[in-house]
């Protein structure tokens, strides 16, 4: 069986819940007092993650942290279509690493933001909201050139990968830190396509797109 | 300093977006001189410019729905006709036609040359050819438009004043320079673009569209058709030169 140690606003814990229905694949959900409780940072949390964060997945007992390293074990080992996580396509598999790792620096900055805006969290907010418009515009510009060549996802052209999945939350949540989304058209376009993957789900901040 | 956003421009046509870029039940999100925007297209292709706003609670139109023939807001369900922004449905009240004054602001917009152009209030002096310098006879390539940070009075006196110059000197990486860079009129300005390795010349159109007091989109236009093998060179291209304009002119304070 797995375990998902989750948070209900986290955009982290989101992206695994997502992938996990997408898979169709049964998972308990352990929910962890993020906000105010600071759950994430007691004893017996630290115990299973010694750096404190969400999400955590326990797979019958092999532990894995971060969202975007349990995206890929998620890919390679459940994904009967091998589209999200190409493991045999070095050339795909690079550049999903690539964004994986773009996705961090997202986090790092817009989820930051938010939780200044949202959570009241200390740090500085000038430099999180302008490091966010910085690795937008890159993902504008990046999506951009994708689409004259017929590229409907970041890595790939008609099938999304985790690489959409990892740089996703954040980036649609990106107003409740204060990052507005208007100078990046080709991102909001990405974002309604991405709302579209059937058996997409919403969370607080994240709408369904109606039909 | 004078704000470049005069209020005798509310009644010129911008170029707010390329048309490509409007698709099928997507809202492309906006501002003109302040003024926020919704921008879509219906079904029938038929563009439409709303206020960004629901006239019930002020929520923002562009993360509600486009069903392909109206606007459906996100929070209350509430639906708005395309072309006329009348409410047609309020959910709370499904027995109930909504009162006409539940209505959309709507503004005018056209389609032409690639663009979805728009105007915020009726110009009393109507003009025959708004849209010059632009002409039928021209064979037009909309490039990628560029946002920028920096007023549209920025932009364009740098454009004027010392563009020429800088680019030429940055030229070697971008693989391009401007040159005999005038302005047509407030917001237009008409350039001969080179390209570094082979010398042709192409005339280049820039438009700038301001979105607020700091803020303008670049769009970049060409009298040229683009042949498909080199299509994403010469776009990369443009978009390195045009980069560049914009680094330079956020930079702002820096330059004078």
């Amino acid at each position: 069986m797995i375990k998902l140690y989750d948070y209900e606003l986290s955009g982290n814990c989101y992206k695994l819940r997502f992938f996990l229905n997408i898979l169709n694949i049964e998972y308990e959900r352990i929910p962890v007092d993020f906000y105010p409780g600071r759950e994430h940072k007691s004893d017996w949390f630290l115990q299973i993650n010694p750096l404190g964060q969400l999400p955590v997945l326990d797979h019958d007992g092999l532990v894995l942290r971060d969202a975007q390293a349990i995206l890929t074990y998620l890919a390679a080992k459940f994904d009967a279509t091998h589209k999200w996580y190409p493991t045999r396509d070095a050339e795909i598999l690079g550049k999903i690493n690539m964004w994986l790792s773009f996705a961090d620096s997202i986090t790092a900055s817009a989820s930051a933001a938010r939780l200044h805006d949202g959570l009241f969290y200390q740090l500085d907010i000038e430099a999180a909201r302008e490091n966010a418009h910085k690795l937008f515009r890159v993902l504008d510009e990046h999506l951009w050139f994708a689409e004259e060549q017929e590229q409907a996802w970041i890595c790939t052209d008609k099938h999304p990968t985790i690489a959409d999945i990892a740089c996703f939350p954040y980036i649609m949540l990106s107003e409740e830190g204060g990052i507005s989304r208007l100078a990046y058209p080709a991102i909001c376009r990405w974002t309604d396509r991405f709302r579209q993957i059937p058996n997409f789900i919403a969370m607080s901040g994240i709408f369904e797109p109606g039909s | 300093m004078t704000s470049a956003l005069d209020k005798s421009f509310r009644g010129w046509l911008f170029p707010v977006v390329r048309s490509q870029e409007v698709g099928l039940r997507h809202i492309h999100r906006s501002q003109l001189l302040n003024q926020e925007l919704a921008i879509w297209r219906d079904d029938d292709g038929q563009i439409n410019a709303w206020e960004n706003r629901c006239p019930h609670r002020g929520t923002r139109l562009s993360i509600g729905l486009n069903t392909g023939v109206e606007i459906r807001c996100q929070y209350h369900g509430w639906r708005y006709a395309s072309q006329s922004g009348q409410c047609t449905f309020i959910p709370a009240h499904p027995t109930m036609e909504p009162s006409p004054r539940y209505c959309v602001n709507t503004f005018e917009c056209i389609e032409k040359y690639g663009y979805v152009w728009v105007r915020l209030e009726k110009d009393k002096d109507e003009d025959l050819e708004p849209l010059l310098p632009l002409t039928e006879k021209l064979s037009l390539t909309t490039l990628r438009s560029v946002y920028t940070m920096a007023s549209t009075t920025r932009i364009r006196d740098w454009l004027i004043s010392d563009c020429e110059l800088q680019i030429k000197v940055n030229s070697p990486s971008l693989g391009c320079s401007l040159t005999e860079i005038q302005q047509r009129h407030s917001f237009c300005l008409e350039a001969l673009s080179i390209n570094d390795q082979t010398d042709k010349s192409v005339t280049m159109f820039i438009y700038l569209h301001p979105l607020t007091d700091d803020a303008t989109v670049i769009h970049p236009l060409v009298n040229a058709s683009i042949s498909p093998e080199i299509r994403l060179d010469e776009f990369r291209r443009y978009n390195r030169l045009f980069g560049t304009i914009r680094d330079v002119c956020e930079a702002g304070n820096a330059l004078n």
